[in-house]
């Protein structure tokens, strides 16, 4: 598959491009992220998850883009795969920010080139400057909204990531779930994401972010 | 920072499906995980080991032992292999007798008569019978009843014998003349193993004899009595 169909992949939820580069990238990562960062083989599959992961992420808010990308999707989750690797090394709260995401001097850049490493920008940098509190913001709370929907549960869990991540049809969700029709399903989906949303406002508020 | 409802609504969306991504990749992991232990533990089999393979790495471990064979039995010489066989056979049998026969240790024997003896007593009876059908020129020339007769005379007891087996094969039909003919071959069979210093096999043939309605049959007591 070309980089291009592995995002259209992330984006379409096509599970099976999606596993196919799981199970390809797994050695290349490993080998990477050990080499480099000397990470606990315990920790490698969590490592490895979280990447895949944060990577879905950069696509589907389209901080990665079939256009926009510069290098290859392997070399790029290898670049994320060692910066989780440094989170999970150091316990992210006792890294300074610096060392967690690039710098924006130019000598750093250079030293990104030489490596080979394109990290995304954030979108809306219309000058070009890497707005870096911008930047932590968005990761932190795509960080925060994740863990909580961790925590959910039935009925909404199996629901939502019916619909959403296993792109399942109302009718069979509801076939699947015990619904009565998919209109029940459908309204049970609806009154869940509300739910969640007023959930995470909450949270979120808790933060310090506003709404 | 202010976050409207739909940007909130896509980020809770794309956590949605982290987590089913997540819930899947673990997924993945146990199947990969499953494959690797099934394809470790079945190498033979779960490995998908096909027919021809097997039959393949059959050929190869028989062309392996053929070869090393050939090698051996190039290299040594013929005389070296008969008298490792003979040293062999000599030691099995040893090793068989240790075990299985637990033989005293064997005493000579001492006979009342000796086989030279013994068949200067049978000799007048033989040649009656040999003359009989001489006599009577009842068998045709191809009869091996004939050069058994010869051999007998000459004392060649062993080809005799073989020789008078193949009679019997011929007379074993039920008729009278044949039976009377099967007599004359048992008892000089029973000579034949005398001749051959087979006193155990001729002294269960004469007492066979003895015990039945053969013409020879106190000949052959006498003769069984007499190899005390």
């Amino acid at each position: 598959m070309t980089d291009k169909e592995i995002i259209q992949s992330f984006i379409d939820n096509n599970q099976r491009g999606i596993r196919e580069v799981y199970y390809a990238w797994r050695v290349p990562f490993e080998q990477s992220v050990s080499y480099r960062t000397q990470l606990d083989v315990d920790y490698m599959d969590d490592a490895y998850q979280e990447a895949f992961i944060r990577l879905q992420q950069h696509i589907l808010t389209e901080r990665l883009t079939a256009d926009n990308i510069q290098r290859s999707l392997l070399a790029y989750i290898k670049e994320i795969g060692y910066f989780v690797a440094m989170e999970i090394i150091n316990k992210r709260r006792e890294l300074p920010i610096s060392q967690l995401y690039p710098s924006t001097d130019d000598e750093d850049e250079v030293q990104h080139e030489e490596r080979g490493f394109e990290y995304v920008e954030p979108v809306g940098d219309s000058d070009g400057t890497f707005n870096l509190s911008k930047h932590l913001d968005t990761e932190e709370r795509e960080h925060i909204i994740r863990s909580l929907v961790e925590q959910l549960g039935a009925p909404c869990a199996p629901l939502l990531i019916g619909f959403l991540w296993e792109n399942k049809s109302m009718s069979n969700l509801a076939q699947e779930l015990g619904y009565s029709n998919a209109d029940s399903a459908k309204t049970q989906k609806s009154k869940c994401m509300n739910k969640v949303k007023t959930f995470v406002k909450h949270k979120l508020i808790e933060y310090g972010y506003e709404y | 920072m202010n976050i409207d409802n739909k940007q909130l609504e896509r980020e809770i969306e794309n956590a949605i499906r982290a987590r089913g991504l997540k819930e899947q990749m673990l997924q993945w992991d146990k199947e990969a995980k499953g494959e690797r232990r099934e394809v470790k533990g079945n190498e033979a089999s779960e490995q998908k080991i096909t027919p021809w393979r097997k039959i393949r790495r059959t050929i190869y471990s028989l062309s392996a032992v053929a070869a090393v064979a050939a090698i051996l039995i190039v290299a040594i010489p013929t005389s070296t292999w008969h008298s490792t066989y003979h040293q062999l056979a000599r030691w099995g049998y040893r090793q068989y007798a240790h075990f299985f026969l637990k033989q005293q240790p064997k005493q000579p024997v001492v006979y009342e008569h000796t086989i030279t003896e013994l068949m200067a007593m049978a000799e007048p009876s033989v040649k009656n019978i040999v003359d009989s059908y001489y006599e009577l020129e009842i068998l045709g020339h191809e009869n091996p009843m004939n050069e058994a007769f010869w051999l007998i005379i000459k004392g060649n007891y062993d080809m005799a014998q073989l020789l008078l087996s193949d009679a019997k094969e011929i007379y074993n039909e039920p008729q009278q003349f044949n039976q009377s003919i099967l007599y004359d071959i048992e008892y000089l069979e029973a000579i034949c193993y005398l001749g051959q210093n087979q006193r155990k096999n001729a002294l269960n043939r004469l007492t066979a004899i003895a015990n039945s309605d053969s013409p020879h049959k106190d000949l052959a007591a006498t003769l069984a009595a007499e190899m005390k």
